[in-house]
C-alpha cells in the first residue's frame, strides 16, 4: 500500500517523512526545499507501507514542473490513500490548497501541522468543527516534537475517506460545468480542469473554447481568476469558522531590519563574508591539528618501517588518502555545511534572495536565482537540482553556468586546505574574489545572449526560527556521511591504483607527455596537471591525487606558492565534477551541458594562463 | 412599451439563454429583472407582435435573431460600461452595474465603441511588455506601511501563482517594506511575499479603506 504526503512547501512534509520512516532527506526552513519524489518503507503491525514525500506546491492546477509532478501522481492513482499535510499557523492559504485536493476524490487525512506555533501565536483551532466541514480525519500535529506524528499511519489506513466539502464556484461556472456535463459525461474535475485549460480531453477543451472566453468577457477576469477567487473566499470562511483568533503577526523588528533597505543588504554581505572567514579559520585550525596528529601517529612511523617498496608505495598512498580525506577534507566540509545549515534553517535564506533581487537582475535572474547559487556553495549537485524551481528556461540556462562555477565545498577544500593554509588568508579570498568576479561577468553576458522571457520573482518569506541545532548537526551528518562512505572508499580505491601506477611507472610516462604542456600553460609541474584531471571525478581528488603524487602533504616542499596558487585557481574554475554534470544533463539538457562543461574548461585553464603569466 | 424596457428585456433573454442550453422562461426572466411575470408577459406579447421574440410552450421564451443581435448588442454596452464605472472610476461594482443599466440606452455606438478600445489598452500594454505609465495605480505607486485592496492583476504569461497565493481582486495587502529598485515584500493571508518589481507593476491597486 502507497501513501502520499502532499501540501504547501514548507509546512513539514519532509520532516513527517523522516519522522515515519527514519530516512534522512533535506528538511529546511524554505519553500522548495523537496525538488523530487522521495519513498520510502515502513512497517506498520507487520505490514510493509512506502511512503512518498512530495514537492510542496501552490496549486494543483499549475504547469509549473513540480506542480504537474504532483498532479499526475495523485491522477495516476499512484498512491491508495493522501496525506494532506496543513500548517496551522497559516490555515487559510492551506485550506485553498486543501480545497483543490478534495476535488480529486482520493481517500485522506488532514494533518494539522505547526501546532506548538499556532500554539505559540495564540492561534487556537477547534479540529472537531474542521474535520467535521472538510468530511476527513483532521489530527493536530508538531512534527518537530513528534506530537501525534505516531497517529498518522493508523488513521491514513483505516480512517481516510473522501473529502466531503466542496466549493461553491460563481454561477457562470457552475452553469458552465453543468453544461460541459450535459454535453459530454465529464466529472465536475475534468470540467473544472478544461476551464482552466489543463484539460485533457479533446471535446471537453473545444466546449471550453466556446464558453471560456464569454465568461471572461462578463468578469472581466480570466476563469482561473474566477476560480481562485472563489476557493479563497470558501477557505476564508472555514478558517474563520474553526479558529479562534487569526493573530496576524505583529511586524517583527528583526525580520524588518533584515529586510530593510538601508541595514539588510549590509547585514546580508557581511554575513555571506563572515561565513566565509569563519569556515576558514576553524576548518584550517582543525585540519593542521588533525594533520599533525597523523603525521605524527602514523605516517612517520610507518615511514620507518622496513618494507618492501611495493607495499611501502601502496601503504603510503592508501595513508596518504586517509590523511587528506579525513585530515583535510572533513573539517572543511563539516563546518561549511554546519553554516549553510544555519542558514537554511533560520529562515534567513529567503529574506537574502529578496534583497538580491536587483543585483539578480542584472544577472539575467531574478531574487529566487540566489538561492541555488548560495546551495552551490555547499554542494553544485543539490543546488543544480535546485534550479528546476526557476519558471523559464532562460533562467534555468543562466543558473546552470553560474551554479556550476560556484566553488562548492569539494572546492573550498582546496582553497582553504592549501591556499589559507600555505600562503594566507587574503591569497584565500582572492580565489573567491576572482571566481565571484567571473559569475558575475558570465552573468551579465548570458543576460545578454540568451534567448527566452523573464518573469520576475515571487517567493514566500519563510518564518524566521532559532534554528535547532539538532537539525543542524544531523543535517551536516547527512551530507558528510555521503563523503564518508561514497567519496572516501573511492578516494581510497583511486588512491591505490593511483599508487600501483605510479610503482609501474605509468605516470613517468604520462607526465613526460604533459609536463611541456603543463609548464608552458599554466606553469605547473606534471603531476599537478594530471591531479586537475582528476578532479573530474571529484573535486576533492585533484588535492588528494596531488598529495599522492608528490608524497607529501606538505606543498610547499616540492612546489612554489605561486604554483599552488594557480593549481587552486585552475581546480576551482576548471570543469565541474562527474556528478554535477550528470544533473546538469538531467536538468537542462545535454547541449547546455557539454556547453557548461566546455566553457568552464576553457575559462580555467585561460585564467590559470593568465595568472601564470602575470605572476611569473 | 419604452425602449429601455424593451432592451432591458432582450438583454436579460441574453444573457439567460448563454447559461442555460434550453429557452429561458418567463419566471427565469421575472426573478432576474425583479419585475412580476404580470408586467414582463404584457411587453413579451407587444415584442412578439414586433418580431423580437417568440413565445414558446410552457412560458418559455425564444429570441429571434434580430431581438438576439439587439439583445446581445445591449448586454455588451453594459458590460463595457460597468467595467468603465468600477476598474477605472473606481465605482463599486453594484453601483456600477446599476448605474450601466440606466447609461446602456443612451450611449450612441461611436462613444461606446471608442470607450471599448480605451478599455482594452492595458492589457495590451502587456503583450507589447511596455512599461507605459498607467492611468491606475499599481503596488509601485504605495509607499512601504500602506494598507491596500487588490483591485486587478494582469501579468504577461500568467500569474496563476498571485491568484493561488491569494493575491486576487478585492484581497487586502499590505506593502511591509520597498528596496530601492522597487522590489517589494507584501503581507497577504497572513504570508510575507516577496516579489519583483515587475510582478507588483502589474498588481493594480487602491488604498483600503
Ligand atoms: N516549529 C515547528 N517547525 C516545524 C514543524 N514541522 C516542520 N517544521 C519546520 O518547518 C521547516 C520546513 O520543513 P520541511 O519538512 O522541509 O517542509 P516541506 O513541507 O518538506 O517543504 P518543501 O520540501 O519545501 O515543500 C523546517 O525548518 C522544519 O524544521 C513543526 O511541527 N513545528
Ligand atoms: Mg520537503
Amino acid at each position: 500500500m502507497r501513501l502520499g504526503l502532499v501540501g504547501n512547501p514548507n509546512v513539514g512534509k519532509s520532516l513527517i517523512f523522516h519522522q515515519l520512516t527514519g530516512i534522512g532527506v533535506e528538511v529546511s526552513n524554505y519553500p522548495g526545499t523537496t525538488v523530487d519524489l522521495m519513498k520510502g518503507n515502513l512497517c506498520f503491525k507487520h505490514e510493509k507501507l512506502e511512503l512518498v514525500d512530495l514537492p510542496g506546491i501552490y496549486s494543483l492546477e499549475g504547469n509549473s514542473p513540480e506542480e504537474v509532478m504532483v498532479r499526475t501522481f495523485i491522477q495516476e492513482k499512484e498512491a491508495e490513500v493522501l496525506i494532506a499535510v496543513l500548517d496551522a499557523t497559516h490555515l487559510e492559504r492551506n485550506l485553498y490548497l486543501f480545497l483543490q485536493l478534495a476535488e480529486f476524490g482520493k481517500p485522506l487525512i488532514a494533518v494539522l501541522n505547526i501546532m506548538d506555533e499556532a500554539a505559540k501565536q495564540g492561534i487556537e483551532i477547534d479540529t472537531a468543527k474542521l474535520s467535521s466541514i472538510l468530511g476527513v480525519e483532521v489530527i493536530p500535529v508538531a512534527a518537530v516534537t513528534g506530537m501525534n506524528v505516531a497517529e498518522i499511519i493508523p488513521a491514513a489506513l483505516f480512517r481516510a475517506r473522501i473529502p466531503a466539502v466542496q466549493v461553491p464556484y460563481d454561477h457562470h461556472i457552475e452553469a458552465a460545468i453543468r453544461s460541459i456535463q450535459s454535453v459530454h459525461p465529464a466529472t465536475r474535475l475534468q470540467a473544472l480542469q478544461a476551464l482552466q485549460g489543463i484539460g485533457t480531453d479533446p471535446e471537453t477543451n473545444s466546449l471550453v473554447e466556446a464558453l471560456g472566453p464569454e465568461i471572461e468577457e462578463m468578469h472581466r477576469m480570466t476563469i482561473v481568476q474566477i476560480i481562485a477567487g472563489n476557493r479563497h473566499h470558501r477557505a476564508e470562511a472555514i478558517a474563520d469558522l474553526v479558529s479562534s483568533d487569526r493573530g496576524d503577526a505583529h511586524p517583527d523588528s528583526l525580520d524588518s531590519l533584515l529586510t530593510s533597505r538601508r541595514s539588510g543588504p549590509i547585514i546580508l554581505v557581511a554575513i555571506l563574508l563572515s561565513i566565509l572567514v569563519s569556515v576558514f579559520l576553524i576548518g584550517s585550525f582543525i585540519e593542521e591539528f588533525l594533520v599533525g596528529v597523523f603525521e605524527m601517529l602514523v605516517i612517520s612511523p610507518f615511514s620507518a618501517l622496513p618494507l618492501d617498496p611495493l607495499f611501502r608505495q601502496l601503504g603510503l598512498s592508501l595513508l596518504l588518502a586517509l590523511q587528506a580525506g579525513l585530515g583535510i577534507a572533513l573539517p572543511f566540509i563539516f563546518t561549511f555545511y554546519f553554516f549553510i545549515s544555519i542558514l537554511e534553517d533560520s529562515g534567513y535564506l529567503t529574506r537574502a534572495a529578496f534583497l538580491a533581487d536587483r543585483a539578480m537582475h542584472r544577472l539575467g535572474m531574478h531574487g529566487q536565482g540566489l538561492v541555488p547559487l548560495i546551495l552551490g556553495f555547499g554542494c553544485n549537485v543539490p543546488a543544480i537540482m535546485g534550479i528546476r524551481l526557476l519558471r523559464t528556461r532562460r533562467e534555468r540556462v543562466i543558473a546552470s553556468f553560474l551554479v556550476s562555477m560556484v566553488p562548492c565545498s569539494a572546492r573550498t577544500v582546496i582553497v582553504a586546505g592549501i591556499v589559507a593554509v600555505f600562503i594566507g588568508l587574503p591569497a584565500a579570498l582572492s580565489i573567491y574574489a576572482i571566481t565571484l568576479g567571473l559569475v558575475i561577468l558570465t552573468g551579465l553576458v548570458l543576460s545578454r545572449i540568451t534567448p527566452g522571457e523573464q518573469y520576475g520573482m515571487i517567493l514566500e518569506l519563510a518564518p524566521l526560527r532559532v534554528p535547532r541545532i539538532g537539525n543542524i548537526l544531523s543535517k551536516s551528518w547527512y551530507r558528510i556521511r555521503e563523503f564518508l562512505f561514497i567519496a572516501m572508499p573511492l578516494l581510497i580505491l583511486a588512491s591505490l591504483v593511483l599508487g600501483l601506477l605510479q610503482y609501474a611507472g605509468f605516470f613517468s610516462l604520462f607526465q613526460q607527455w604533459i609536463t611541456p604542456w603543463s609548464e608552458a600553460v599554466l606553469g605547473l609541474p606534471g603531476y599537478a596537471t594530471t591531479a586537475l584531471l582528476f578532479g573530474i571525478l571529484r573535486k576533492e581528488m585533484a588535492l588528494e591525487t596531488l598529495v599522492i603524487l608528490a608524497g607529501t602533504a606538505d606543498l610547499p616542499s616540492v612546489m612554489s606558492l605561486a604554483q599552488i596558487y594557480i593549481f587552486a585557481v585552475v581546480s576551482v574554475l576548471f570543469i565541474p565534477c562527474i556528478s554535477t554534470i550528470g544533473v546538469l544533463a538531467k536538468v537542462v539538457g545535454a547541449r547546455i551541458t557539454l556547453l557548461v562543461s566546455l566553457y568552464t574548461l576553457i575559462l580555467g585553464l585561460l585564467i590559470g594562463a593568465i595568472i601564470n603569466l602575470v605572476i611569473v | 412599451m419604452k425602449t429601455s424596457a424593451r432592451e432591458d428585456l432582450l438583454e436579460a433573454l441574453c444573457i439567460l439563454s448563454r447559461t442555460k442550453p434550453e429557452p429561458p422562461t418567463i419566471s427565469d426572466l421575472s426573478d432576474h429583472l425583479s419585475r412580476t411575470p404580470e408586467e414582463i408577459r404584457g411587453h413579451l406579447s407587444t415584442m412578439q407582435d414586433q418580431g423580437d421574440l417568440r413565445l414558446l410552450s410552457g412560458d418559455r421564451v425564444e429570441l429571434t435573431p434580430e431581438g438576439s443581435r439587439i439583445g446581445n448588442q445591449v448586454a455588451k454596452k453594459h458590460q463595457v460600461l460597468e467595467c468603465f464605472l468600477s476598474d477605472i472610476l473606481g465605482m463599486d461594482r453594484g453601483t456600477a452595474s446599476e448605474e450601466a443599466c440606466i447609461l446602456e440606452h443612451d450611449i450612441s455606438d461611436e462613444a461606446l465603441d471608442r470607450l471599448d478600445r480605451y478599455m482594452s489598452r492595458p492589457g495590451k500594454r502587456w503583450r507589447r511588455g511596455k512599461h507605459e505609465k498607467s492611468s491606475l495605480p499599481t503596488l509601485l505607486d504605495y509607499p512601504a506601511g500602506s494598507d491596500l485592496k487588490v483591485s486587478s492583476v494582469k501579468c504577461p504569461g500568467g500569474c496563476q501563482r498571485l491568484f493561488d497565493m491569494g493575491i486576487v481582486p478585492g484581497e487586502q495587502v499590505r506593502l511591509v517594506t520597498t528596496l530601492d529598485n522597487k522590489a517589494m515584500v507584501i503581507h497577504v493571508k497572513g504570508f510575507d511575499i516577496a516579489i519583483s518589481p515587475e510582478i507588483a507593476s502589474c498588481i493594480f491597486v487602491e488604498r483600503a479603506e
